[in-house]
């Protein structure tokens, strides 16, 4: 496919009589932009995955008794305004994984090492991509994918089982969501989009002709390259495609700063704290524009951090986590959990003060967390936890007890088919949704 | 029976849930896996599970295991029950088979747990146990191996992000200031086998695809400029006798520590700032750097060496809102007191620092700690906030006249005399910047060699530009079919009416993300199994990649053009020649940060509570030194057996207080001399190797162990049984040793056997403590006091030696110094060809091992001895 001769037509012109070229992939991919400029404004699900690594406390992390009523605990007391808008689940844990292999399994059930799959919330963003500016978006407190560590960054995988990297830096996501094209990019936009198109073209041929010179093993590795432009091109369409709608600008009263915002890495200034929300309420407001459906962020790796200053505890997560049965240890370490879930619990504010149709963002909103482990470096008892979606269907009732050694798959389709994904078939290693939850 | 069944179910459920796709093994508990190494192998572990010496690895077959297994397993397992699915009849010794591998290792985990046979059975003998478990886990291993590659064979794969970024300064003969580097920007590569080389690991993803574009053309603009800089370079200077004039500079001088003195400034403590003196032209903030850029740092000083002996170390800093980019120099002030001389430091800066300052770094503490100074200060800021100026300049007059200083406290009356003191005269301080080596760049001259063109002539000059591009950039010769797509894409940005300059961008973009640059890719087509040999081209790529992690020079791009690189005698003459470059430093950062695992070093902090002498000096220097050690041994051709054991060590001043070695001044790390009786010497008596093998509160001996194992001699222990604790760390009111612990849990038998021949690696370093101090006496924890137990540092290895201290485990290890060798030489293979060491590498190892005795044992002779083996030249 050539964009440079595409291009050269005028492009409204080619949509105002677009009846017969609709089956040009490009033109596919511009379909929404006009269907929505006339539908009504409707009230769409969306789904948050999170990963909380290095496990918690889980001595003193459920809810004392099962139902409604269940007692919150230590570290979940923060999230006691939400009662009735979020589900712990017992009985949670991964096929593989443990120690600190846990986060490669999480979203896909594929153990470190092995050929990875499709994360379940590409498989939503398959779906529902194609109405947002973004498919999805993958956030992170590192940045990149980490692969091949243990401390993985993300737990998005495409197709081909390649990992997603994920941004950790609120404003350069801030940008990218929302910040206005300046009217000197608008003036370069359509050379980019005309130099974009044409290198990817040239590097599509050259592709082809490498391709000629390689063996069959050395051919499959080429077609991740085949497969990222393809996709980058898919992007770059998406992009033309949204080029005249101005980025969304919603209203920042009540939010941090993300003009002086600080990245995790590599500067004096950073405070966790602040980060956190100002992570979290990137997420609200990404939902709230609809700027996508479906975010993946991985709020704490393996091993690395987790800990910092201002949370006044004597040692680093990790060090914390080999607690050796000691007391002091473990309330450092319920300190530090209770320390995120308040910080999960503003996150569920600032969602459900948010109007969406007749309810909240909350009510259209799934939000799954958990670990690759639980406590002790295992891989059962994960801290999981659905919030939000009353309005999609889930029904929560605060603390509800699965069968001993339920996979996690089965929390994410219970997501993902309410997410509209029909699930042919089996799903990973889940036995089916969790019918308590999905009604 | 009814245990029986349960069991039986047990192992039900796992073999289904075991083997629906994509499922496969992986050892369930990696009690501490703080090394981060190996990610698709087999990580290190607390409790490992490993064959007691006596059978020798190899020896095990599946012959071995099976008369046994059939014996006391076909019954439950067989064609008449077959419980849970298992039939043993059926097994094979195939691991490659999915569904057969999964079968296996359910059998070892059974086996090794005690749950099979079940109670009342007679059970396996303990031999046949180790036999199945040291099968089942070297076949997994050599499974594993084979699907990170292809056999023996190189893989096609990008290059990894320290590659594109030195691929990228040596083709474009650029250097990047901080943040602007590709390195900066491209995301961390995955890693296999711990080294970022292997295929397997080199994913490519769209958003690495799209990064990749934007980096790309970011390079583009740097690399083709239009017209002059926009931030020419100026030369700023603050002469310090002019600070003096200044209003800002008279709280300063009313303290001690600062004089203004004839034709400049003395400072004994404290420092001085640029006050807004120093700027680049019409900036209205107080920055020097308008622009991310290199700029040329300048102090004309002096210095009086104090009483003490201590000569004068001063620091200039700019204020920055990243700490890392605060300090610009150290200078020990060598230069007489009268006859200055210019110390000078060239360094990236960007737009987003402020103010300059120069501090003494000698501590004289010219001031007590008394309060009525202090009592000054406050209340004038209270009269100050309240606005009562009268009073606040009352205060201040009668602070000075009370001689109570300009400072927080009192002047020290005892040293009144400044003069004592090691103290600087500084002269001025100079800014040159932003520096351009070249302008326009040199990328920019070499690119458009005829200059400019002339609008009639710009496709035919594209053209030429690109046909001499192309083949450098991607590293052979190019056929004119190749050019085209690249000229397709300046032609385009002719027509749309863009400038030449910019067009030639565009296709520059292009070329640097075309797969032709992004990968390393050799000819495989047709000759999937057939081994050919490499041509020169593709030889010159491997050798530049493995010894400077860039692309080939002129000279051996010119000696592939003369087909001279299938000799191996010239090959090793380059290889000469190549590490002689100084772009053979980066095999320290490429191949020795990774093979000695520097990065995982600080993964558990030190409690600084237990650990007071823990900083951050300390933390900085631990990492650093074991590849300061390799660079040293590389560069000056000394023998790799040091890392067992050296009679030198290269360190810092930090680290030589830490190691109590004296007479070494200066945060440089140099080569000392140890002392007869000292214990340092070789990589394991690093004590960033110590602090890696620790969680912060104690030490790790298996970790420790699983170090000396993988790093030394790449002999990973098996995997440990799945669920098994971590030893567990003292609790209230125990003492027990990390000894005693771990020989508790030797009593376990299906522990012990791996144990015994592991832990010995491990405990032979308990006299380091957490922080790699040397201790004779338990610390840390809870051992506080004088009744600490003494350290039992002894043992036996697996080969039945015994040791009695640390000395005699180095002296042990020595002994095994071939199996060290050709673990280097697994290692720099893996490292040089980019997959993992396979059996049929057998022969280029023992080479190797031979090379290097006959060698010297220089790092040069083993790589002397790969780049000549039939495997470096052959695919």
């Amino acid at each position: 496919m050539n964009i440079q001769k595409l291009r050269q037509l005028d492009r409204r012109t080619v949509l105002r009589g677009a009846g017969t070229c609709l089956a040009l992939p490009w033109l596919e991919a511009m379909l929404p932009q006009g269907l929505a400029a006339t539908a009504a404004p409707e009230v769409v699900p969306r789904m948050g995955m999170f990963y909380f690594g290095t496990g918690m406390n889980m001595r003193q992390f459920f809810p004392d008794g099962f139902g409604p009523d269940a007692a919150m605990s230590r570290i979940l007391q923060p999230l006691e305004k939400h009662r009735g808008r979020f589900t712990v689940l017992s009985g949670t844990w991964l096929n593989h994984g443990g120690g600190h292999d846990g986060a490669y399994p999480f979203a896909t059930s594929i153990a470190r090492g092995e050929k990875q799959t499709v994360s379940p919330d590409q498989l939503a963003a398959e779906l529902h991509g194609r109405q947002t500016r973004f498919p999805s978006l993958q956030f992170s407190v590192k940045r990149g994918t980490g692969f091949g560590s243990q401390a993985l960054a993300t737990i998005s995988w495409n197709r081909q089982g390649v990992p997603l990297a994920a941004e950790n830096d609120p404003q350069t996501i801030f940008n990218r969501l929302f910040r206005p094209v300046s009217s000197d990019q608008q003036a370069r936009q359509n050379a980019e989009f005309r130099q974009r198109g044409s290198v990817l073209d040239a590097v599509l041929a050259d592709a082809k002709q490498l391709q000629n010179r390689l063996g069959q093993t050395d051919r499959r590795q080429l077609d991740q390259y085949f497969n990222s432009v393809r996709e980058v091109e898919r992007t770059l369409h998406r992009e033309i495609d949204w080029a005249d709608r101005p980025k969304p600008a919603p209203d920042l009263r009540g939010y941090g700063d993300y003009e002086h915002a600080v990245a995790p890495e590599g500067n004096g200034k950073f405070v966790y704290d602040t980060y956190a929300k100002l992570m979290y309420d990137l997420i609200a407001l990404a939902f709230q524009t609809d700027s996508t459906r479906i975010i993946s962020y991985v709020v704490r790796t393996e091993l690395a951090g987790g800990v910092y200053p201002e949370f006044g505890v004597s040692r680093g997560y990790h060090e914390l986590t080999h607690h050796g049965n000691d007391p002091g240890n473990l309330e450092e370490l319920a300190k530090v959990d209770t320390i995120y879930m308040r910080h999960w619990s503003y996150f569920l504010d600032r969602l459900a003060s948010i109007r969406d149709g007749e309810g909240s963002l909350l009510d259209h909103t799934m939000l799954g967390f958990s670990s690759g482990m639980g406590i002790g470096h295992s891989k059962d008892t994960l801290p999981t936890i659905l919030s939000g979606g009353s309005r999609l269907g889930i029904r929560h009732q605060t603390h509800l007890q699965l069968q001993d050694n339920t996979p996690l798959s089965s929390v994410w389709q219970t997501m993902i088919e309410k997410m509209g994904v029909r699930v042919a078939g089996s799903f990973q290693d889940s036995p089916g949704v969790i019918g308590e939850l999905a009604g | 029976m009814s245990l029986m069944i349960r069991q039986s179910l047990q192992i039900k459920r796992k073999i289904t849930v075991a083997s629906k796709p994509g499922v496969g093994f992986k050892p369930a508990f990696f009690c501490i896996a703080s090394w981060k190494l190996t990610p698709l192998v087999f990580r290190s572990v607390l409790i490992v599970l490993l064959t007691l010496s006596g059978v020798s690895q190899a020896d095990v077959s599946v012959d071995d295991i099976t008369p046994a297994l059939r014996k006391h397993c076909l019954k439950c397992h067989g064609p008449d029950t077959a419980e849970a699915q298992l039939r043993i009849d059926r097994l094979t010794p195939d691991l490659s088979d999915r569904d057969n591998a999964l079968a296996w290792i359910e059998i070892r985990n059974a086996i090794n747990l005690g749950e099979m046979p079940p109670d009342g059975e007679p059970q396996l003998p303990a031999e046949i146990i180790r036999h199945t478990s040291h099968w089942v886990t070297q076949q997994l291993r050599t499974v594993e191996r084979s699907q990170l590659g292809a056999g023996d064979q190189v893989l096609l794969r990008r290059l990894n992000r320290h590659e594109y970024t030195n691929t990228v300064a040596d083709l474009l003969l650029m250097k990047f200031p901080t943040g602007e580097s590709p390195l900066d920007t491209l995301p961390p590569d995955g890693t296999a086998e711990g080294f970022d080389k292997v295929s397997a690991a080199l994913l490519l993803d769209p958003s690495l695809m799209s990064q990749y574009y934007r980096v790309a053309r970011r390079i583009a603009d740097r690399a083709i400029v239009d017209g002059p800089p926009a931030f020419p370079t100026e030369r700023m200077r603050l002469e310090f006798e002019d600070i003096a004039d200044s209003h800002a500079i008279g709280y300063l001088v009313r303290r001690l520590g600062m004089k203004t003195v004839p034709g400049g400034l003395q400072l004994v403590e404290g420092g001085t700032r640029s006050f807004g003196m120093l700027r680049y032209p019409g900036r209205r903030d107080q920055n020097v750097a308008p622009v991310n850029g290199f700029y040329r740092f300048t102090i004309r000083a002096g210095g009086a060496i104090g009483e003490n002996g201590e000569t004068p170390v001063i620091r200039l800093s700019q204020n920055h809102p990243d700490d890392s980019m605060r300090t610009i120099m150290d200078v020990s002030v060598t230069a007489e007191w009268d006859d200055p001389k210019e110390y000078s430091v060239t360094i990236a800066r960007n737009s987003l620092g402020g103010e300059l300052s120069i501090r003494i770094l000698n501590e004289v503490s010219l001031y007590m700690g008394q309060r009525p100074g202090e009592n000054f200060r406050r209340r004038n800021t209270e009269a100050g906030q309240q606005g009562d100026f009268t009073q606040t300049l009352r205060l201040a007059g009668r602070q000075v006249a009370e001689g109570w200083g300009g400072d927080r406290s009192t002047p020290d009356p005892e040293k009144l005399d400044v003069t004592r003191y090691p103290r600087v005269f500084l002269d001025y301080l100079e800014v040159e910047g932003p520096l351009y080596d070249h302008w326009p760049p040199q990328s920019h001259t070499m690119l458009l060699f005829r200059g400019d063109a002339k609008a009639a002539d710009e496709p035919a000059y594209a053209r030429e530009i690109f046909t001499r591009f192309l083949p450098r950039a991607w590293r052979r010769p190019v056929s004119d079919a190749e050019i085209e797509p690249i000229l397709q894409v300046v032609q385009t940005e002719l027509n749309s009416g863009e400038t030449f300059h910019e067009a030639i961008r565009t296709g520059l973009t292009a070329a640097l993300t075309s797969p032709k640059f992004l990968y390393l890719a050799e000819n495989s087509a047709g000759s999937e199994s057939a081994t050919r040999t490499l041509n020169d081209y593709e030889i010159a790529s491997r050798l530049s990649y493995f010894l400077w992690n860039s692309m080939p020079d002129d000279a051996l791009f010119r000696a592939a053009a003369n087909g001279e690189l299938r000799d191996s005698g010239i090959l090793e003459a380059h290889v000469d020649r190549m590490l002689a470059d100084p772009k053979a430093d980066r095999l320290v950062d490429g191949f020795a940060r990774q093979w000695l695992r520097t990065d995982s070093f600080l993964d558990f902090t030190p409690d600084t509570n237990l650990y007071r002498d823990y900083d951050a000096k300390l933390a900085d220097a631990v990492v650093r030194e074991p590849l300061e050690f390799f660079r040293t041994i590389l560069q000056n051709d000394l023998s790799v057996l040091n890392f067992i054991d050296s009679d030198f060590v290269v360190v810092n001043d930090r680290l030589a207080r830490h190691y109590g070695l004296d007479g070494v001044d200066g945060p440089e790390f140099r080569n000392v001399a140890l002392p007869a009786d000292s214990r340092r010497g070789g990589l394991l008596a690093m004590a960033g190797v110590h602090q890696a093998g620790s969680d912060g509160i104690r030490t790790k001996p298996v970790s420790r162990a699983v170090y000396v194992r993988e790093v030394l001699f790449n002999n990973p222990p098996d995997p440990p049984p799945p669920n098994v604790g971590e030893v567990e760390p003292n609790i209230n009111g125990q003492r027990l040793t990390v000894r005693e612990r771990l020989l508790q849990h030797q009593q376990v038998a299906a522990c012990a056997s791996c144990h015994r021949a592991l832990d010995p690696f491990g405990l032979a370093l308990e006299n380091f403590n957490v922080i790699g101090t040397w201790r004779d006496r338990q610390d840390g924890e809870n051992f506080r006091g004088d009744h600490r137990p003494v350290i039992d540092a002894g043992g036996r290895l697996p080969n039945g030696r015994e040791f009695h201290n640390f000395d005699e485990f180095r002296q042990l290890l020595l002994e095994q110094s071939d199996r060290f060798r050709r673990c280097l030489a697994e290692k720099m293979l893996l490292y040089a060809l980019g997959r993992p060491v396979s059996p049929g590498d057998d022969q280029v190892l023992t080479q190797a091992v031979a090379d290097m005795k006959a060698g010297d044992d220089t790092l040069r002779a083993l790589i002397k001895s790969l780049v000549s083996s039939r495997a470096f030249i052959s695919r």
